[in-house]
């Protein structure tokens, strides 16, 4: 039996511009298969990240793209990458149809095969009545779905994609979230970078997070929620809950009259104790479970003093 | 070797040349016949031999504009898909970096034969036309296009304004050319200016070509030959060792 190789596999990537080490010794493995998000703070180094995937500047470590390195193996590589980047690149010269047909040509993909491609692109992406018009004079969402429209033409197995919802209005971002899920379960990999964390939350199956360089978080997006997240067990008693109740009690709590929240890691295995404690003296009329979003998991992870709770209070 | 793609990226080229087909058609042209005019009126008359030279200046002034036009194809090229990122986008794509490399000079070559052609036939009314050797005009040709396409892509990759490319036109291309032996023939030059001229790799064009369009020739062609031979071939190498690099594109 052979093991096929992982759509990514990067090992102890670093990149240096200057004196800023904009990236400082990362290490991932991406399946075939993952939905993956990658999320940070501006400047984390999530751009130099794909840039070293891609091909465009020059790194220590290795990158793997199925199994194939992308510096000595990079026409094998690149052929299996669709790259939608961060900054538009288009000849500003060439219609949308043109930018599409060269670089489907670009690929090896003949001609005839080409167009029938485009048509069915520039259609999912609505792009059909643009098809003769420069890409210059498109707005910034039309040139949005272009890019990501020329990184599909050649199928590619991986689908990289730098802030591809940036600029993109409410709609078109609800369309596009379709339009990669649909993608994505057809067996393509995607890689995700965006500042809308509930959009990794919704779509992705796995999550790394980078700040300052350093890969601080990676698993699969439930590991993370359920390991880093605190859960929250909101009660509504009949009266508030006496101090002497809440004296000794291992969480955060926050108390708002009758309504009181106990904020924690492993809130949901200690819950039952912690209400059989507050019924001795209160009545509870409402019992409720949250969860913390990952938005919030990654604010408290990517920000010095911690505005939200770690566990304690 | 991805033929789909190298064909691509001539084709884009040509396509980007035929946009601007009169830029690679009148300004030549023009210049050469202002040439042929004025040796004719001013030098040719006095001395009562205009025919001969003119007959002798033409090659001269086709390898020197196939020279200018390709630097500048290429080098225009390269700089606007620098300067607008799509430089970046096309070397993300599976061609190998002579194939990219070849595309571009192949569209220094289409710009250059639009431009040879349109010299010679607009000079054949004042010059009669010849070509003693097709073979040496078009390997000499080719090797212009080669050498100085390529020289038009370095520079590019370097160049961090527009200007630059200029910079090398005023102060390379425009010498190498007035002391290439366009306007005369080496052998009226004193001895240690002859040999100087050696070194000049747009006087084994001009000499090169002179021989295929006229058959007559300043320096052993061998030599020209072997000259031009390692150098085309070094330019070359070293454009595609530097598009590989990513010689001033990648950080
Ligand atoms: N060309 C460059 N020259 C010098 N420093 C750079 C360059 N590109 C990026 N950097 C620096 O490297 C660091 C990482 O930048 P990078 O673009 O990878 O961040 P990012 O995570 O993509 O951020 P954003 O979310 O803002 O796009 C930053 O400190 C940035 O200033
Ligand atoms: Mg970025």
């Amino acid at each position: 039996m052979t093991t096929t190789p992982p759509a990514l596999a990067i090992n102890n990537l670093r990149k240096r511009y200057g004196d800023v080490e904009a990236v400082k010794g990362v290490s991932f493995t991406i399946d075939k298969g993952d939905f993956f998000g990658f999320i940070g703070p501006n400047g984390a180094g999530k751009t130099t990240t794909i840039k070293s995937i891609v091909g465009l500047l020059n790194f220590t470590g290795t990158i793997k793209v199925f199994g194939h390195d992308v510096i000595t193996d990079y026409r094998e590589a690149r052929r299996r990458i669709g790259l939608s980047p961060q900054e538009f690149n288009f000849d500003r010269f060439l219609t949308v149809e043109e930018e599409l047909s060269y670089t489907a040509g670009y690929y090896g993909i003949p001609r005839r095969e080409a167009q029938r491609r485009i048509t069915q692109l520039l259609k999912r992406f609505k792009l059909t009545d643009k098809r003769t018009k420069r890409t210059e004079n498109l707005s910034g969402g039309m040139k949005r779905r272009a890019i990501i429209a020329r990184a599909l033409i050649h199928e590619p197995d991986i689908l990289i994609l730098d802030e591809p919802t940036a600029g993109l209005d409410v709609e078109l971002r609800r369309e596009l979230w379709t339009e990669l899920s649909r993608i994505n379960k057809a067996g393509t990999t995607i890689i995700l970078t965006t500042h809308y964390i509930e959009e990794v939350e919704m779509l992705c199956n796995k999550v790394g997070i980078i700040n300052k360089g350093k890969l601080i978080a990676f698993d699969e997006k439930e590991r993370i929620m359920e390991e880093l997240g605190n859960e929250t067990l909101v009660l509504h008693t009949a009266k508030p809950i006496p101090k002497r109740i809440l004296d000794g009690v291992d969480a955060y709590i926050e108390v708002e009259g009758k309504r009181t929240r106990f904020t924690g890691k492993g809130m949901k295995q200690k819950a039952k104790a912690l209400i059989l404690r507050v019924e001795k003296s209160t009545p509870i009329e409402e019992i409720d479970m949250q969860r913390e979003s990952l938005e919030n998991i990654f604010v408290r992870m990517t920000t010095e003093g911690t505005a939200h709770p770690e566990g304690k209070s | 070797m991805n033929w789909v793609g190298l064909s691509t990226v001539i084709h884009r080229e040509v396509t980007r040349i035929l946009k601007v087909a009169n830029q690679a058609l009148f300004p030549p042209v023009i210049s050469s016949l202002l040439y042929l005019a004025i040796f004719h009126f001013v030098i040719g008359k006095a001395r009562g031999q205009s025919t001969e030279y003119l007959a002798f200046l033409v090659p001269g002034l086709v390898m020197m504009s196939v020279v200018n036009n390709a630097y500048q194809n290429s080098a225009f090229s390269v700089f606007i898909a620098k300067y607008s990122r799509y430089l970046e986008h096309v070397l993300t794509m599976p061609l190998s970096y002579r194939e990219l490399v070849l595309g571009i000079l192949a569209g220094g070559i289409v710009r250059g034969g639009i431009t040879a052609g349109s010299i010679l036939i607009a000079t054949a009314f004042f010059v009669t036309p010849q070509i003693h050797s097709i073979g040496a005009v078009l390997a000499y040709f080719l090797l212009a296009c080669i050498i100085f396409g390529s020289l038009g892509i370095i520079i590019a990759l370097w160049a961090e304004q527009f200007d630059h490319l200029g910079v090398i036109n005023t102060f390379v291309l425009t010498p190498l050319s007035m002391l290439g032996g366009v306007f005369y023939s080496i052998s009226v030059l004193p001895p240690t200016v002859q040999f100087l001229t050696l070194f000049n790799p747009v006087f084994y064009l001009v000499d090169g070509f002179r021989y295929g369009i006229l058959g007559s020739n300043d320096a052993p062609l061998w030599l020209g030959a072997l000259v031009l031979g390692v150098l085309a071939a070094a330019c070359f190498s070293l454009t595609v060792h530097l598009m590989g690099r990513g010689w001033h594109v990648k950080e």
